[in-house]
């Protein structure tokens, strides 16, 4: 009996321990907002994420190494590897003007590789392999993933400094964009056969956007139309939010999931401000959690079900956390300065994100190049659209 | 796992006391501390479904990141409680009326 009563006061010890602990937790991990985003100049995350991102584009065997883990899995994560870090560094280029012209060399280094790659091996060497298993509705069959965030990426090297090559290459991918949106029978372009994604009209729609900043054409109206439409007929009934994914014909696909929707409530900023906060403020309220000072993101909102895939990543079964949508959320957040979201997001990055840091150079173990590119986005992101909300450029 | 620190003249400790309690929390530092100088943080991309290396099957390379995984949440998680579960231990039973457990044998050193 004593043996028992020992044993059970031992239990009640480890319980009581475990009380105290746990609450505790995050206050290891926990860092001021400014680690990872700040309003001006770049924070202390983003200079070690970029340096990392850098030397993968000095060292041709690293970078061979590193795609071709990613690639393993999906070939589009090489690809919006490629868009993310851009987008990032051009966000970099106008927070730290002093090392522009490094930001700018690796910019055009990864565009000029991407469109050599797409004309080579054609578009489906960055699609996942089913893109191949159907046709495409609309013809010729193109990709709105690719031409999109190819025109976004070729738009943003353009707003740190003009590049008389790019613009004429900007010029050819919006006419493509648009004339085939007008053309198309449902206002929606395919990414893969029959397979539409709002995450790519987004893009698509900022690019267009940013060329008549840069150009001076008048697409607004191109813009507003396919917003009402997106607004009245993409739109999940129950939880209100845009859908992910759908058919040409907008039978929706998937439901709304948080791996794209975070990306698609900051893309929406310079298209529908108001439209765009709300999107953030009801995926926030269903997909966001914090829950012991650690912030993540289910993949789903309680009203859709629906498998783990390439997107959502694993899902930790009882707390519905999805790796995708978790990692993805830091944009959101950060586009919408929910710094209290974004201080629980961080640590749960440092505390199952595995950080391996080499001087000065960070890298997330649990996580690959594309998902550490969105992540320096996140702590990035500001300066073009800002530039962009500025006005048109003179 | 007493067992394994224990010495051949020295008696097992009871699995209620705060030494028991404490050598767990040595033997998972230790397994952190060799998975770490091992490399094995490396293979945590498995998370994201991305292979941790290329020079290794998918299956190796999951059960190493699994395994990181369990052993760094062993370190994270469990040892702190261990070592705050024998502290409480060791308190209660400097304040507690001492049982004839206590002084037995089988438990010679409440640590």
């Amino acid at each position: 009996m004593n043996a028992l009563r020992r044993i059970f006061i031992a239990l009640l010890a480890v319980v009581i321990a475990g009380a105290i602990w746990l609450p505790c937790l995050h206050l290891v991990f926990t860092k001021p907002v400014s680690n990872f985003r700040q309003a001006m100049g770049l924070s202390p995350k983003a200079r070690e994420l970029a340096a990392r991102h850098l030397q993968l584009w000095n060292e041709p065997e690293l970078r061979q190494k590193e795609l071709e883990r990613m690639r393993a899995s999906n070939a589009e994560w090489d690809f919006m590897g490629r868009s993310y870090l851009v987008w990032s560094l051009a966000n970099m280029a106008l927070r730290d003007p002093q090392s522009k012209q490094v930001y700018l060399q690796t910019m055009d280094q990864i565009i000029d590789e991407t469109l050599r790659l797409e004309k080579e091996k054609g578009m489906y060497f960055f699609l996942m392999d089913y893109a191949k298993a159907s046709h495409y509705v609309i013809k010729p069959e193109r990709s709105l993933f690719l031409d999109g965030e190819i025109a976004l990426m070729l738009a943003s090297r353009r707003m740190v400094e003009e590049k008389q090559g790019y613009k004429k290459l900007l010029t050819e991918r919006i006419d493509i964009i648009t004339q085939r949106l007008k053309d198309s029978p449902h206002f929606v372009l395919e990414s893969y056969p029959d397979e539409c994604w709002m995450f790519d009209h987004c893009v698509a729609l900022d690019a267009v956007k940013m060329a008549d900043y840069h150009d001076g054409t008048d697409l607004s109206k191109l813009i507003r139309d396919w917003i009402a439409m997106a607004k009245q007929k993409l739109v999940d009934g129950q939880s209100g939010l845009l859908l992910s994914s759908f058919t040409t014909d907008h039978q929706a696909l998937g439901g709304p999931q948080g791996s794209s929707l975070w990306m698609v409530s900051h893309c929406l900023q310079i298209l529908d401000a108001d439209f765009a906060r709300d999107q953030y403020q009801r995926a926030r309220k269903q997909l966001g959690e914090i829950t012991l000072g650690f912030g993540y993101a289910h993949e789903w909102p309680n009203t859709v079900t629906g498998p783990a895939n390439i997107d959502s990543g694993p899902i930790v079964p009882v707390f519905n956390i999805s790796a995708g949508s978790s990692g993805m959320v830091f944009i959101g957040a950060s586009a919408f300065e929910d710094d209290a979201f974004i201080r629980s997001l961080n640590a749960t990055l440092e505390f199952v994100g595995f950080p391996s840091r080499k001087d000065g150079r960070l890298k997330y173990c649990a996580s690959n190049q594309v998902g550490d590119a969105a992540f320096l986005y996140a702590a990035t992101l500001g300066p073009l659209w800002e530039k962009i909300e500025g006005g048109r450029k003179l | 796992m007493s067992m394994f620190f224990s010495r051949s003249t020295r008696k097992r400790r009871s699995i209620a006391s705060p030494g028991y309690l404490l050598e767990w929390a040595v033997l998972l530092t230790v397994l952190f501390v060799l998975a770490q100088l091992f490399g094995l943080r490396q293979f945590t991309s498995v998370l994201n479904g991305t292979i941790g290396s290329t020079n290794l099957n998918w299956q190796t390379a999951s059960f190493l990141g699994a395994a990181y995984v369990f052993i760094y949440l062993g370190f994270v998680l469990v040892v702190p409680i261990l070592i705050l579960a024998a502290g409480i231990l060791k308190l209660w039973q400097r304040a507690g009326p001492k049982t004839k457990a206590d002084e037995s044998p089988a438990n010679p050193q409440q640590n």
